[in-house]
């Protein structure tokens, strides 16, 4: 067994250390957004109900206690983190007027899942709108594989109508 | 005629008895696979892969142990500690880590986490406030953290002194070198030690456990060939199976 003690720790630090794919840096998907003359973030504090709300869109507590997001009229730009299996995924996501514009991967640090980087995927979020319920409007299709990349990214885009609807009150 | 005869014949019984004594032998591998295998299908439902091995010589039969040297800042009476790839608040851990804890301090009411990459802000309870990233406008490559004329928060990064507002939103490049540093410290004992076995305690996940019974790995490399055996037997009994039935038959 001892031999196998590298093998077995290099396997463990592998599902512990987050290697990361980086497909665009959120500054450099924020400067695009907005042309390359982004507006200065603004802060969302979360009170206690937005907690309790986001802890039901999310499946636990958010992870921060405020949110830092950009905007322009009445586009908003949030780069979220949600954990897929194991590592964070960051994306970006552009909120237009309380449908989503677009959303992208910029960091995907987990193992298996990164098919949902691909557009043929990420473009089924184009248009959505959170309902009353705080469910998207549409349904969106999995990919075999990706079950928790694809969880957490329709996580995020509730989460970014979420607060996108509360930064327009 | 005579051809018929010369062929070597073996009875349904004979290989019905070779089917029993090799189904039998074959049983419990059978189990364990059929077991793990079950256990492997529904890993997130039931939590095998947020769930750690504590057990000590578990943990010692995959010969794993953690870096006894750890990097800790002590601010407001509360320990900021790297273990390998973890932070946390005292005892209470706060998140993963890939990057290195650089120091911490207390400014507005808040703890000002300074990793390498990412600047973390904390209440005095040890709850993330925010995660500030270089997208949101934190250095890149930050080396230590200050606090200047006891008001302004100074950061030492890779291309020079930087200095932030209130609420971290606009970063500014600063020549200013304060008095000193904020510097490492070390942990008070019990809590080094509780730290070093908390962080001991969640590497292996029993997912990893399950996955290696299951492929025989858990056994180093003659248990991958009893697996291997195991399953050419399965495929074997199969075969005779078949031909008993057809056997009995005729």
């Amino acid at each position: 067994m001892k031999s196998l003690a590298p093998l077995i720790l290099l396997l463990a630090a592998a599902t512990n250390t987050l290697a990361r794919d980086v497909y665009q840096s959120p500054s450099d998907f924020i400067s695009e957004v907005f042309a390359n003359n982004p507006p200065k973030a603004s802060l969302m504090w979360l009170n206690r109900a937005m907690k309790q709300e986001l802890t039901e869109i999310l499946g636990h507590r958010p992870n921060a206690l405020r949110v830092r997001y950009w905007k322009k009229k009445l586009k908003t730009v949030w780069i979220l983190d949600e954990i897929g299996k194991e590592h964070p995924i960051t994306t970006g996501i552009i909120v237009d007027q309380g449908k989503i514009q677009a959303i992208k991967v910029l960091i995907y640090r987990e193992s298996r899942g990164y098919e949902v980087r691909h557009p043929f995927f990420t473009e089924q979020f184009n248009g959505a709108r959170l309902q009353e319920d705080a469910q998207l409007d549409r349904s969106i299709d999995g990919i075999s594989g990706a079950t928790l990349s694809v969880r957490a990214l329709k996580k995020m885009a509730r989460m970014a109508l979420y607060l996108d609807k509360h930064s327009n009150p | 005629m005579s051809k018929r005869h010369n062929k070597p014949h073996v009875s349904w019984r004979s290989k019905f008895l070779w089917h029993r004594y090799l189904g039998l032998s074959s049983a419990l591998f059978l189990i364990i696979l059929s077991i793990t295998g079950l256990m492997l299908n529904h890993t997130e439902d039931l939590d095998l892969d947020s769930q750690y091995i504590k057990s000590k010589s578990l943990l010692d039969w995959y010969g794993i142990s953690v870096e006894k040297q750890l990097t800790s800042f002590k601010t407001n009476n509360h320990w900021i500690t790297q273990t390998n790839n973890r932070l946390f608040f005292d005892e209470q851990q706060i998140q993963p880590l890939d990057t290195t804890l650089v120091g911490a301090v207390s400014f507005n009411d808040m703890i000002v986490v300074a990793l390498q990459n990412q600047i973390l802000l904390l209440t005095p309870q040890g709850e993330i406030i925010e995660h500030i990233g270089h997208a949101d406008g934190a250095p890149a490559g930050m080396q230590a953290i200050a606090i200047f004329n006891s008001d302004q928060l100074l950061i030492r990064a890779a291309h020079g002194n930087y200095i932030t507002d209130a609420q971290f939103l606009d970063w500014r490049d600063s020549h200013v070198e304060p008095g000193a540093w904020i510097g490492a410290t070390s942990l008070p004992q019990t809590l080094h030690n509780k730290l070093l076995e908390t962080a001991r305690h969640s590497i292996l996940s029993q997912e990893r456990i399950i996955l290696d019974i299951h492929s025989g790995r858990f056994f180093g490399s003659w248990g991958i060939y009893l697996v291997d055996a195991a399953a050419i037997m399965f495929l074997f009994l199969t075969g005779l199976g078949i031909w008993v039935w057809a056997s009995r038959k005729k």
